[in-house]
């Protein structure tokens, strides 16, 4: 192990770029902590709303439909595989359904709705015709092109996400390749001397390494802090968002940046051992 | 212990040799001194034998190790067995007094208590005792060169090299220095010193290696212990 004093002999503190990463890591670790956590959120909100979205299916019958016959496609839909039950709701919820759409909504004759409860081994194209079979005018709302779409939409802000995270990792691996290249060879009389006193290239990697390192976490813990407590505060400020949270965003918000921090360091590694051996300093 | 073997060496991208075809054993234990005009040679042959330098022609072995063919490794322990005295004492002028002379033994891991000591007492022979928590950028050019050639010495190296290592200190100084110098060569190491002082020379009839346009020769003096 390297004692204090060659560790004190490098004096990378004293750069500038070093300086800076403090700063730079604190706002790329919390820009991607706050990224992650919200396309993990928005994937998890989604999935939940298509779940209940594929789980539930509304059929809208004329009102002038006979009961019988409305019960009798109630019972031949509840026999089919995948049909969990079957409801007819009831004139108020229809009309407090219909309220925010149809003006003076009391005036009109209610539409006579059923609400089914479904699983995924349904085979909607029959059970559509079913529908239609005994009631040609039915309108039948399917949520699959709502679904497709949205997820289409949650799909591309996740991958932008990613994409975002990508490019600020790759350029937080060119900023430390460039910062590194300028501090040692800034520093490469020392670098010699070290050297020429019988540092090996492992023990400066080290030193270097291990300079950054401390840098990198520092930022890293204080990001991860800020974006926890940004997420604290929005959950207490709005009961939805508190909900939707989970122990996955959490791990989204700590790890993403650990992601950063990693490729930051075997960068400086890799840099750094590349300028020893190619003696550029 | 050193064996140049049609040694020679070329800068990169210079019209000619630095040094060239040198041909010399220097065996264990031996004291010599290097001396040759500015421009000869004199540091082309120091970095090559400190491996900071690989002859470009020839083969030089240092310790009996062909240093073309160590890797960067292996060069690293060699050198923790080479002291050093640089002519511009190369000091960190941020560390310490204490802290320059003990960086070698750092620089090889933890330090012992036992080998404070022994820096503490290298410090207090080159009479810088007092001064050992001061930091190097306020000490003299003399100091300077007293703590380089503390840090040279508290490893006991196999192989001592020195340059002008009594240039900047007054005469009573220098001859500590040598006399230092000259109980570590009579304890084994291996001593090379550069050296234009010819009071030196004189004074210390050891073998005189000298450089002239790149080629070095030696003269066996009479009193002096040649390899």
């Amino acid at each position: 192990m390297t004692h204090e004093i060659a560790r004190k002999a490098l004096r990378l503190n004293r750069e500038a770029g070093f300086g800076l990463l403090v700063f730079i890591t604190l706002i790329v670790s919390w820009v991607m902590s706050l990224g992650a956590g919200s396309a993990i959120l928005l994937g998890d909100v989604y999935h939940d709303w298509a779940l209940d979205r594929q789980e539930t299916m509304r059929v809208y019958l004329p009102p002038d439909v006979n009961a019988e016959a409305v019960s009798e496609l109630k019972g031949q839909i509840d026999v089919l595989q995948g049909v969990i039950r079957t409801d007819r709701m009831d004139a108020a919820a229809v009309r407090a359904a219909l309220e925010p759409y149809v003006v003076n909504v009391s005036a009109m004759p209610l539409p006579v709705v059923l609400d089914i409860q479904m699983s995924e081994t349904l085979d909607r194209e029959s059970l559509n015709k079913l529908i239609l079979q005994n009631f040609p005018t039915a309108e039948i709302d399917e949520s699959k092109p709502l679904l497709t779409m949205m997820a289409r939409l949650v799909r591309s802000v996740q991958t932008l996400v990613l994409s975002s995270t990508l490019a600020m990792v790759a350029l937080m691996a060119l900023l430390m390749s460039v910062t590194v290249r300028t501090s040692l060879r800034a520093h490469k009389d020392t670098i010699r001397l070290l050297v020429s006193l019988g540092a090996k290239d492992a023990t400066v990697v080290a030193m270097v390494v291990r300079h950054v390192a401390t840098r990198l976490v520092g930022g890293w813990v204080a990001a991860s802090a800020l974006s926890a407590a940004m997420v604290a505060i929005s959950m207490a400020l709005w009961p939805a968002v508190a909900a939707a949270v989970s122990v996955r965003v959490g791990l989204g918000i700590v790890l993403a940046p650990a992601v950063m921090v990693t490729v930051a360091l075997i960068t400086t590694r890799l840099t750094a051992r590349s300028l020893l051996e190619h003696s550029h300093v | 212990m050193i064996t140049f073997d049609d040694v020679g060496f070329c800068y990169p991208h210079a019209a000619g040799d630095a040094v060239h075809d040198i041909n010399l054993t220097l065996a264990d234990g031996s004291f010599h001194f290097l001396t040759g005009a500015s421009g000869a040679g004199k540091t082309t042959v120091f970095r090559m034998l400190h491996l900071d330098l690989l002859p470009t022609k020839g083969r030089l072995l240092v310790m009996g190790r062909n240093v073309g063919s160590l890797s960067r490794d292996e060069r690293a322990d060699m050198r923790r067995k080479i002291g050093v005295v640089f002519q511009d004492f190369r000091l960190l002028p941020h560390l310490t007094v204490r802290e320059n002379v003990a960086l070698p033994l750092a620089l090889a891991g933890e330090i012992t208590p036992g080998q404070y000591r022994a820096v503490d007492d290298m410090l207090a022979w080159v009479g810088l005792g007092k001064k050992k928590d001061q930091i190097a950028s306020s000490l003299s050019g003399g100091e300077m060169q007293r703590v380089a050639v503390a840090r040279a010495v508290v490893n006991k190296p196999a192989l001592l090299i020195a340059d002008e290592p009594t240039g900047n200190v007054d005469d009573a100084m220098g001859k500590r220095i040598m006399h230092l110098l000259t109980e570590l060569h009579k304890h084994g190491t291996t001593v090379l010193v550069a050296t234009h002082d010819p009071r030196l020379t004189e004074a210390y009839p050891y073998p005189l290696l000298e450089m002239k346009s790149g080629k070095m020769t030696q003269r066996i003096r009479k009193g002096g212990d040649a390899s």
